[in-house]
């Protein structure tokens, strides 16, 4: 089943002299991006400080670029790679030489990537996912595309043989001949992704830096000011004033968001390939991803507040590792733009073979948390209130921050009914889902033998009532049931057990029934007092 | 692939409830409140010091020394009270550890999802003749499962049988799990 491909991969390959320009200007924007907050400083700084001519601005931009040109011509020269079998082999490194090995199988997320300036040379960014720490993506920045292709296929069909893959000859097949599309966003869509995406805090808070020098320049120039009569009159009230930037800020952030929505989602469309899910997207920077759907640990409707407004969400498909970052960090296998009842039914479709038990978790009615988890989260906040407020009164001794225990007491008791209806919870068969989050919302949908442990907590609180705690550790992070029945706790927790144990996928699992089981633990008992 | 789902009764589950669960060692406790009793001892430096390089007014010195004086003997005795109370027990397919005074967790974890077994002590631990298991999963540090107050020779024996259970060399039934029936 080795196909020959042609001259290649089997010795060291370099990567396209055109990569030399995808190395150069995203290693700039990757740099601007890192370090926005103290660019932008620097920047406005920079352009205010009057003995800094134009000549030395230029002098130094000069120079930073040809920094930057020199370490991405070392980088380009130095990168080397090649197919060795099953594994992919990659050697780089300016400074420290680094060689980096990954096997088929640990494969988990492809992802080609071609920005505008590459498409006349048909050169795309080709970066692997391995489930691990800080060393677990590799990327080879600028093959041709047909050599990435061939890689990616390469790829999938030694990882599809090392799982067993019964049929990995019919996935090849079903990639060639495409199947109808899964989904494929709309203009509609994409604003309303844009709109609700919390994007615009983000870029926010990277901007305020900014808003100081314009500011000064503002009132150094009151010229500028002179051509819009209308503002002047405005600047005189403070609260028209103040309402007015807000707004405008508003309006610009929202702006800002809807485009970048636009730029990264443009065209979006999901479908499925055999056993795996690939996504294209992008207006300027072109972008595929591919997940495996045997490596899918968790799925995640995300609907954020200004989202739950605009009955709109998005599909996040969890692999190994730990997502803690925003989900706009472009690494994550996301589907957008998804309406309120688009999104469950698109869910339950990553579950082949199990759709209907899937959606019946996403959709159908939750059960509730226990009553005590209100009166818990009440007293929560009253003491992180009577806590903040005795700091206060200690450092600035004015008594009148003692109020803020008053103003704890009122508000702690809605805001802790509000957290209580958020969550919730619902069994399907073999699948669980939790919805928590109080002005956005999460809900997590994961098959019991994902789970990689279970822990139950119980507080002295707790203990008295027959409640517990039920954190499940998947490996995309923990997802947590607080205050159910004891009773509940440990039935699902014995039950998740069970599933990891006995997979169906393992040989043994499949036939082996709970009552086996529990006959055998008993055998065991007896021999072992 | 060969997919059977046949609905699973609840009843009939193997319970982790109905485990009994062996206390770690007996030097455990001990080894808790030295531990936690050097663990606050620099706040009290901290407070000694605290008026003289701040601004705090040095009328509240005593104050400050007992608040500190307080917590050091209250938190070690917690500390020795919770150990007492930890236990834990291997099953066929995992492994359980119970720890907790007024907030009590009791976490399974499943030999099939343990990559990498590790053990560890540090210096105290070392003059109880105790060790640190930690059980690496997938779930990244959070999901990580340490089992602390076991004796030098049963950490080893649960060590090894973890490791022959993930590369799956042996069978359960042959091969008992460690039991704490001889250490102390």
């Amino acid at each position: 089943m080795s196909e020959r491909i042609p001259g290649d991969s089997e010795q060291w390959q370099r990567l396209s002299p055109w990569a030399l320009l995808i190395l150069f200007l995203g290693g700039l924007l990757r740099f601007v991006r890192e370090n926005l907050p103290l660019v932008a400083g620097a920047g406005a700084g920079a352009a205010l400080l009057e003995q800094i001519g134009l000549r030395e601005l230029g002098l130094a931009l000069t120079l930073i670029l040809l920094i930057a040109g020199l370490i991405s011509l070392l980088y380009y020269r130095r990168f080397r790679f090649r197919l060795d079998g099953d594994v992919l082999v990659v050697q780089r490194g300016v400074l420290e030489r680094r060689e980096v090995k990954v096997s088929a199988e640990r494969v988990q997320h492809m992802a080609l990537e071609q920005p505008v300036y590459m498409r006349p040379f048909d050169v795309v960014r080709f970066s692997l996912d391995t489930p691990g720490g800080a060393t677990a993506e590799v990327e080879l920045p600028g093959i041709r595309r047909e050599l990435a292709e061939r890689l990616q296929q390469r790829l999938e069909r030694a990882r599809g043989e090392a799982v067993g893959d019964d049929d990995p000859a019919g996935a090849a097949e079903s990639a060639r001949t495409p199947s109808p599309p899964l989904f494929r966003i709309g203009p509609l869509g994409l604003t309303r992704h844009g709109l609700a995406s919390n994007h615009a805090y983000v870029i926010a808070a990277l901007l305020a830096p900014v808003l100081q020098p314009l500011e000064r320049m503002a009132m150094r120039n009151p010229e500028l000011l002179a051509e819009l009569p209308w503002l002047e009159r405005a600047a005189e009230s403070p609260w028209l004033a103040l309402s007015v930037t807000v707004v405008a800020l508003l309006l610009v952030l929202m702006l800002v968001s809807v485009v970048v929505a636009w730029l990264r989602f443009y065209g979006f469309t999901l479908v499925r390939e055999g056993s795996r899910y690939v996504q294209y997207s992008g207006l300027f920077t072109r972008q595929q991803q591919t997940l495996s759907a045997a490596k899918l640990q968790s799925l995640e409707w995300v609907q954020t507040a200004v989202g739950r407004g605009l009955r709109c969400g998005y599909l996040v498909c969890h692999q190994y590792g730990l997502s803690a970052g925003p989900d706009t960090a472009g690494q994550h296998f996301l589907v957008p733009g998804l309406r309120q009842s688009e999104g469950p039914t698109l869910g339950a479709v990553f579950w082949p073979g199990s759709g209907d038990e899937a959606a019946g978790a996403l959709e159908l009615g939750y059960q509730r948390v226990h009553r005590l988890y209100r009166r818990v989260v009440a007293l929560r906040l009253i003491v992180i209130a009577a806590v903040l407020a005795l700091i206060f009164l200690g450092l600035t001794g004015f008594p009148g921050w003692l109020a803020l225990i008053g103003v704890g007491a009122v508000i702690a008791w809605p805001v802790a009914w509000l957290r209580w209806r958020a969550v919730a919870w619902r069994r399907s068969g073999r699948f669980l889902c939790v919805r928590r989050g109080l002005l956005g919302r999460r809900t997590t949908l994961f098959p019991l033998e994902k789970v990689q442990a279970v822990t139950v907590q119980q507080s002295w609180v707790q203990r008295r009532r027959q409640l517990a705690t039920l954190h499940l550790q998947l490996a995309s992070g923990p997802v947590v049931v607080p205050f159910i029945p004891l009773a509940t706790a440990r039935a699902v927790a014995n039950e998740a057990l069970y599933r990891v144990a006995c997979r169906p996928s393992l040989p043994l699992g499949a036939e082996q029934q709970p009552g086996d089981q529990a006959e055998q633990g008993q055998e065991e008992q007896d021999q072992n007092p | 692939m060969a997919f059977s789902n046949a609905p699973v009764d609840p009843e009939a589950l193997p319970r982790l409830e109905a485990q009994s669960l062996q206390p770690v060692s007996r030097r455990f406790a001990p080894y808790q409140l030295i531990s936690r009793f050097l663990g606050l001892l620099p706040l009290g430096f901290i407070a000694w010091l605290l008026p003289v390089m701040t601004g705090v007014p040095m009328a509240l010195r005593p104050v400050l020394l007992g608040g500190v004086g307080v917590l050091l003997v209250v938190s070690p005795a917690l500390s020795w009270l919770e150990a007492r109370r930890r236990a834990w027990a291997v099953r066929e397919q995992d492994v359980t550890y119970h720890s907790g005074l007024l907030v009590q967790r009791t976490t399974v974890l499943p030999f099939v999802r343990i990559q990498h077994v590790e053990t560890a002590s540090n210096p105290v631990e070392r003059a109880f003749n105790l060790v640190r298991l930690t059980c690496f999963t997938a779930g990244g540090a959070g999901g990580d499962l340490v089992i602390q107050g076991l004796e030098r020779e049963q950490a080893e024996r649960l060590r090894q049988y973890l490791l022959d259970r993930i590369q799956g060399h042996a069978d359960a039934s042959d091969e008992p799990p460690p039991e704490a029936s001889d250490g102390v």
